[in-house]
This record gives C-alpha cells, sequence and structure tokens, in this order.
C-alpha cells in the first residue's frame, strides 16, 4: 500500500481536485453549521453529483465535505448554544460560556486547531491501523459498550455540581426520555402515546436543538442585552492564545484524540458519543473540575479533538470490513457502491490509491476548514455582540427550521419546542440541561447492551472479559476517587 | 419627503411580495394537477445509506429518462417507526402519480398482519420492482455448531437479528421453526452491528442478504455460509447449497426480500398507463441493470400485475406466522 503514496498525493494536487475539495469543504462546513443538517445529508445532497464522476475526484467532494462537518458543527454551539450537528453538543458547554465572557474568537481558534490536529491524529492511527485494525474491532462487544456507556453517564455525577440530587433528577428524566419507543430486546413499544413519531425514541438532533438553542433563545428574549457579557474589543489576539491553548494542553489533547479515534473505530457507537466521553474525560481528570461549565478552555479541546479523530476511526471497519462505523460512512459506503468500488478486504489490495487518497483528503479538509474557521473567527464572534432582541428571532427561527430540515416533520419542530420550554424551566430552577443531554444520548446504548449482556453470558458476562472489567475499575475510581481524596484529607488534617 | 419615498418604496416591496406568493400559490395549484409535475417526491422510509436507499437512488436517473417531459425527482427520507411513517405519507398524499415510494417486502406486511398499521397494502397502486435479494445463511466459525444437523441437535442456538419485523428478522425465526432448531435471538439495532456480533464469535447465527455479507464470505472468510434461501444456486456462491437442497424449499418465499414501488390507492387510469410503461422500461434499462449487477444486486423488473399478485400472498403468508411473531414480541 505504501508505495502508492506519492502517485495519490500527486492526484490530489493535480487540477482540479483542488478545487473540488474547496467546494466539497465548503458546503461541509454550511452543512455543518446549521442545526439538523450535517454529514448524511451533505453526503446524501452531493451523491447524485458524483454519477459518472471520476472515481478519485468524487472521493475528493465527498469526503471533503464530511470532513469539514464536525467543525462546521462547533461554530454555532460556540456562539450561540446551539450544536450544529449532534457531535458538537459537548462543544457548547464550556464555548459559549466563553463566548459569554467575549472570547468567543479564543474557543473559536482552540475548537479550530483541535479539530484540525485531531483529525490528523486520527488519519495517522487509521493508516497504522490498517493492517491489524480487524483485531482492534473485534475486541469490543456488548459489555464494553455498556462499560463505556456506564463510563460516559458517570460523567453525570461530575458536571452536576452544586445539588447532587438535582444533576441525579435531571439524569433520571434523561433515562426516562431514552426508554421511550421501542424496546431494544423485545421489541414492543413503549410510551408512544400512538404516535408512529415516537416508535424510535426522541430524535437527538431536535431535542438538542430544544434543550440549546430555544433554550437559549428564550432566555435571550427575556434577558435582552447581548450574547457577550463584555464590551467589543475587536481583539485578533484571542484567537492566536485559543490555538496556543491546545498547545498549552497537549496531553489532553492526546488522550481525547485517542478516546475519539477508538470509539470511531467501534461499530455503533457513534459519534454523539465520543464527544461527551472526552469532555466527561477532561473533567473527571483535571484538577480543578469546579471550573467547568463556566468557560474552561479545556472543555472546547477535549470534545473537539475526539469529535474529529473519531472520523479516521470510523474509516477503519469501513476500509477493513466493508462495514460503516457510522452514518456517515453507512451513506459513503452507498456512494462507493454506486461509483463501482466495493468497501471491504478487496478494495484495500485493489484500489490502494483510492484508500490513501481518502485518507489524505480527510487531513486537507479538515486543514482546510480549520483554516476557515481561523481566518472567519474575528467577523463570526461579532455575532455574540449583536443585540439580543435581534439575534433571538434569528436563532429561534434557524432552530425551527433546523428541527424540521433534517427529515422534514413537524413533529420533530413540536418536540424541540417542548425540550426548549424543558430547558428553560431547567435553567430558571437550577437543573443540568448537560446531565439529560448525556442520559438521553447513552441511555438507550446502556440498556441495549445491559440486555445482549444478559442474554448472551448473565451478570458474569460484564466481569470477565478484561476491557470491559478494566473500563468498570476505571469509572468507578473516577466517581470515588474526589470522596476518597477528601476523605484522606480530613484524616491528616490536625 | 423622504419619508414618503421611503413609503413608497415599502409599499411597492409589499405589493411585490405578495404578487410573487400569489404567483407561486396559483403555479404550484396547477402544477399538481398535472402528471408528471415538474418536481415529484420519491418516498424512503428508511435513513441514508443501505440498500433501499442506494438502489432507489440508483433508479432515480433512469425514472427521469422515461417518465415525459423528464420531470426532477426529490428523494425524501423519513425513518421512523418501522417504515410506518413513510409508508404513511406515501399512502396519504394525493393520488395524483406524483408522489411514490419503496418497499420492503414481505417485512411491511408485519405491521398490516398485527394491525399496527394505518394502511393496507392490497390497495397500493403497485407500480413494479426493483430487485430481488437472497439471503445466505452463515455461522460463526467459533461456533460450536457448524452444520444442519448440529444445529438441530444444539440446546440453544443464538442468532444476530435486527427487529422482527424486518425479513432477516421475521425470516431466522420461521426458519429456526421450521427447521427444528432451539433459537434464541439477540436483537441488534443494525445489521451492521449483528454481522459484527457472528465474527466475534456472540452469536452463531445470522442471515442477510448475500450483497451484503458476500465480502465477509468470499473475501475475507469470517464467516462460514451454510445455505442460501433461493430455487437455485448463487452465482457468487456456487458451492453453497440452497434451502431446496435440504428440503425445506417452502422457506424460500418466506426469506427472500423485494424492493417494489408503490403509489398511493386509486391512482387515475391514464396516469397508472403512463407509471407503468416508465417504471417497466426503467428498470429494464440495459445500463441500469449492468450497475445494479455490479452492485452483487441484479434487477428483477416485474409488472405491476405480479407485483400486487406478489403483495397479496405475501400478507397470507405473514399472517400464518402470526402467533410466532407476537411469541416473540411478548
Amino acid at each position: 500500500m505504501f508505495e502508492s503514496a506519492l502517485p495519490a498525493l500527486i492526484e490530489l494536487f493535480t487540477w482540479p481536485a483542488p478545487l473540488y475539495l474547496f467546494l466539497g469543504v465548503l458546503l461541509g462546513m454550511t452543512f455543518g453549521i446549521l442545526p439538523g443538517l450535517g454529514g448524511p445529508q451533505v453526503l446524501a445532497l452531493l451523491l447524485p453529483i458524483t454519477y459518472g464522476m471520476d472515481i478519485n475526484l468524487a472521493m475528493v467532494l465527498l469526503i471533503g465535505a464530511m470532513a469539514a462537518v464536525p467543525f462546521g458543527g462547533s461554530i454555532p454551539a460556540i456562539l450561540i448554544n446551539t450544536p450544529g450537528t449532534g457531535q458538537s453538543a459537548a462543544t457548547c458547554f464550556d464555548g459559549f460560556p466563553l463566548a459569554q465572557q467575549g472570547k468567543a474568537g479564543m474557543a473559536i481558534g482552540a475548537s479550530a486547531t483541535a479539530s484540525c490536529l485531531g483529525a490528523i491524529f486520527g488519519a495517522i492511527v487509521l493508516t497504522v491501523l490498517l493492517p491489524i485494525g480487524r483485531r482492534v474491532v473485534l475486541l469490543f462487544s456488548y459489555p464494553e459498550y455498556f462499560m463505556l456507556a456506564l463510563m460516559g453517564l458517570s460523567v453525570i455525577v461530575v458536571v452536576s455540581k452544586g445539588s447532587l440530587w438535582k444533576g441525579l433528577i435531571a439524569a433520571g428524566l434523561g433515562l426516562m426520555f431514552s426508554t421511550i419507543g421501542y424496546d431494544p430486546v423485545t421489541g414492543s413499544v413503549r410510551f408512544t402515546f400512538g404516535s408512529d413519531h415516537l416508535w424510535d425514541g426522541i430524535r437527538l438532533v431536535p431535542a438538542f436543538i430544544g434543550l440549546f438553542a430555544i433554550g437559549e433563545a428564550i432566555e435571550l428574549f427575556l434577558k435582552k442585552g447581548k450574547i457577550a457579557q463584555v464590551d467589543y474589543e475587536g481583539k485578533i489576539s484571542d484567537i492566536s492564545a485559543g490555538v496556543k491553548s491546545v498547545f498549552q494542553n497537549f496531553g489532553l489533547f492526546i488522550r481525547c484524540s485517542i478516546i475519539g479515534t477508538i470509539i470511531g473505530i467501534i461499530p455503533g457507537v457513534g459519534g454523539a458519543v465520543s464527544n461527551f466521553i472526552a469532555y466527561g474525560h477532561a473533567l473527571q481528570s483535571s484538577k480543578n473540575p469546579e471550573n467547568f461549565g463556566k468557560g474552561d478552555i479545556r472543555g472546547v479541546i477535549a470534545p473537539e479533538s475526539a469529535n474529529n479523530s473519531k472520523d479516521g476511526g470510523a474509516l477503519v471497519p469501513t476500509l477493513i470490513f466493508g462495514i460503516p462505523g457510522s452514518i456517515e460512512m453507512a451513506v459513503l459506503l452507498g456512494a462507493l457502491i454506486v461509483l463501482g468500488l466495493e468497501p471491504g478486504p478487496r478494495m484495500m489490495m485493489e484500489n490502494p490509491e483510492t484508500v490513501l487518497i481518502l485518507i489524505y483528503v480527510l487531513v486537507a479538509g479538515n486543514i482546510l476548514v480549520s483554516l476557515f474557521g481561523l481566518f472567519g473567527a474575528g467577523v463570526m464572534v461579532k455575532l455574540t455582540y449583536v443585540p439580543a432582541t435581534l439575534l433571538a428571532p434569528v436563532v429561534f427561527m434557524l432552530a425551527l427550521i433546523g428541527s424540521y430540515l433534517t427529515h422534514g416533520m413537524i413533529f420533530d419542530v413540536v418536540l424541540s419546542l417542548v425540550f426548549g420550554v424543558l430547558a428553560y424551566a431547567m435553567k430558571r430552577f437550577g437543573f443540568s440541561r448537560v446531565a439529560v443531554v448525556i442520559a438521553l444520548v447513552l441511555g438507550r446504548l446502556a440498556q441495549k447492551t445491559f440486555h445482549q449482556t444478559l442474554m448472551l453470558w448473565g451478570v458474569k458476562g460484564f466481569f470477565v472479559r478484561p476491557i470491559s472489567l478494566g473500563l468498570f475499575i476505571i469509572t468507578v475510581t473516577m466517581v470515588l476517587l474526589p470522596y476518597i481524596q477528601a476523605a484522606m484529607r480530613k484524616k491528616t488534617a490536625p | 419627503m423622504k419619508r414618503n419615498t421611503l413609503h413608497q418604496a415599502r409599499n411597492i416591496a409589499v405589493l411585490c411580495l405578495l404578487t410573487a406568493l400569489l404567483v407561486t400559490a396559483f403555479g404550484a395549484g396547477a402544477a399538481e394537477a398535472k402528471f408528471p409535475a415538474k418536481t415529484m417526491t420519491f418516498i424512503i422510509p428508511v435513513s441514508p445509506g443501505g440498500g433501499f436507499d442506494t438502489f432507489s437512488r440508483m433508479l432515480v436517473p433512469y425514472l427521469q429518462k422515461y417518465l415525459p417531459g423528464n420531470p426532477n425527482i426529490v428523494v425524501k427520507n423519513t425513518p421512523g417507526g418501522e417504515w410506518n411513517i413513510g409508508i404513511n405519507k406515501m399512502y396519504r398524499s394525493k393520488p395524483d402519480g406524483n408522489t411514490f415510494g419503496i418497499f420492503n417486502w414481505p417485512a411491511n406486511a408485519v405491521n398490516q398482519v398485527l394491525g399496527t398499521a394505518e394502511f393496507d397494502l392490497n390497495k397500493v397502486t403497485w407500480l413494479g420492482n426493483i430487485s430481488e435479494v437472497t439471503y445466505v445463511m452463515c455461522v460463526s466459525p467459533k461456533s460450536k455448531y457448524k452444520t444442519l444437523k448440529e444445529l438441530q441437535a444444539a440446546p440453544e442456538v443464538t442468532s444476530g437479528v435486527v427487529g422482527l419485523s424486518s425479513t432477516a428478522g421475521l425470516g431466522t425465526i420461521i426458519a429456526a421453526q421450521a427447521m427444528g432448531v432451539k433459537m434464541k435471538p439477540i436483537p441488534h439495532d443494525g445489521s451492521t452491528e449483528a454481522i459484527l456480533a457472528a465474527m466475534r464469535g456472540d452469536v452463531d447465527w445470522v442471515q442477510y442478504p448475500i450483497a451484503t455479507l458476500k465480502k465477509t464470505i468470499v473475501d475475507s472468510k469470517d464467516l462460514i455460509p451454510l445455505w442460501i434461501y433461493s430455487k437455485k444456486r448463487s452465482k457468487i456462491l456456487p458451492d453453497v447449497p440452497t434451502v431446496e437442497e435440504l428440503g425445506y424449499g417452502d422457506l424460500t418465499d418466506v426469506v427472500t426480500m423485494y424492493r417494489p414501488v408503490g403509489a398511493p390507492p386509486g391512482l387515475p387510469d391514464d396516469v397508472k398507463k403512463i407509471w407503468y410503461d416508465a417504471f417497466w422500461k426503467a428498470t429494464n434499462d440495459p445500463e441500469f441493470q449492468k450497475k445494479m449487477i455490479a452492485a452483487n444486486e441484479p434487477a428483477m423488473p416485474m409488472t405491476p400485475e405480479d407485483t400486487a399478485k406478489m403483495i397479496k400472498q405475501g400478507i397470507g403468508m405473514v399472517a400464518k406466522f402470526k402467533d410466532l411473531i407476537l411469541k416473540y414480541q411478548k
């Protein structure tokens, strides 16, 4: 495979490939920014255009667009507390408080840098892993999935500072929402109130839009003022401070990139999970977790590096087995089949050049979109200084359109409105919205894998497998550590 | 003075906007009555990615080619409710021929048989069929049971299924019952997860379309094929026996999936005629057929009459297994 490394690179820089890359990235970024639209939609839109196109050029266009989506989604997450895609939801937690402090430039700078480097990290891992990737993919089974979900859920204990009870109530609410729809075991439907739309459960995108964007718009309407609580100074140094912050926290960046890559490699866990687990890791490994949620730059770096490195990871099962590691990959797989390629064990041997172009484009697309982000940041941060009375209606409208767009259903709009009101009430009475989101995302995964494990191996299934047991011990330690430390301090104190 | 001109300008702008709105409204109203309209909607009741989406999109350019006036066809994915949302949307749309949708057969019969559907598939205006999907049954290389005899003698065989109202899930429990295998279905979210579970050796039995499993069986040999659900052997897997050879020929009809396309009930006769003609020509187009073969799923055009007949028989067949489905759904 490595003997085609150079020809593939030349192919990428041969006109008109750079043009296709540019267009793909621009389109992907736009789809990422718009709430409700994301990777699957942009790929589905580009699919008919690629019919009859040269395979390599089509790859440049498709992967370029796909690569640009996660960073695009982070921009509205930071600026207006509205994740453009589900993968960027965790970026809201600290990105938006930074914007409120007038540091949106710093957050975008950090996000662009972490995204770009995260993607490069994922691509390197992908290249190295391709020959041995199959063993890694097959290492993870239901107990490991369950322990990953449990690990994510344990983060709720840390994020619900203030009142643990209120945090647990919020988490319980999220878990209850996650039980709506198909029972993953018996196949019967639960809590659907006779509506077909609830058969598949609460859809994440409208729920996120409601919890963040609409909740925020209501708040803006009522509070007036503007997002940034300080006056506009027009500094550009903020952006470079954001870039630097990634290098100052390089250890965290590497750890979160590893988390993102591993979650990407495991098919069926999904991109929406990686950013939460990375965020949780940043929180739990931090010496001062009380700063998180109030505008800690590490809370931006962690999810951003994870949600970009996961794309490289998700390509591992796609290329090795022809089994998609995420929804984007499923659409991409369809596109490749239409183009006459068959991803899987044979493609690696027969079309190594295409495989390499794919990896290069993933990297190039991320570099390009990050550059767009860095150069555009100066203009974008001005959004946070727009008076709320002007901004809130726009956010509100974008949110409603966004929730409609993903599936074109009015039901989703109603759902996001309901969640918006819920979000406002929760914020007003000091309940954590983060806990609801985490529980909603991970509840279903936890429930399904818990039953699958029980059906196949019983309770012992969780504890006889090394990775599963290891993850369990890490989770328990993470949760108990603060209490143990506190107890030790008490003992040593005179 | 300045204020006046501003007012005037605003009034003119408002007027223009209203006119534009009216024109579009009337224009849209006029266009709806026409067939084929400039823009038609192809409803796919599942998410992008996967066979139904891929092959529907593959067919679109050929439908455009053969429908008079070469209309623009918009593909709309409306996933949810195990196909119910998309089918309902199509079923309740205006019967003018401008909205049509793809179906998953015989899986879509399950909700009708169980009484959880709000449509009657016998009333749908069937246009034809895209392809026929042959399923292959595989066991994990790590499974203790590697022949039909061993499976029949086993105290419990686990299988990776995706919902019981899918062709794979329904087919698995029906096949196991017919063959006398004690089956424990383990539910998964998608075929991807189920196939990986078999590769890891967590479940014994999976059955999915040959095109889906080809690379896993032929290229990487991660799964062992035991039989295919077909009357004749497959060109892709020539060494694998058919269920007919094993003495369970009846299972072929239950475990073969079709991808028929239908329009709402009560399509006018002239519209039907244009549609039948265009759909038949599109599915028989040599270029389309070549593409389908390249994707490991040869096209299988069907006349509207044959499609309607298949639907009627399918509903009857699934109804026979109603109790079995209910037993697993609890």
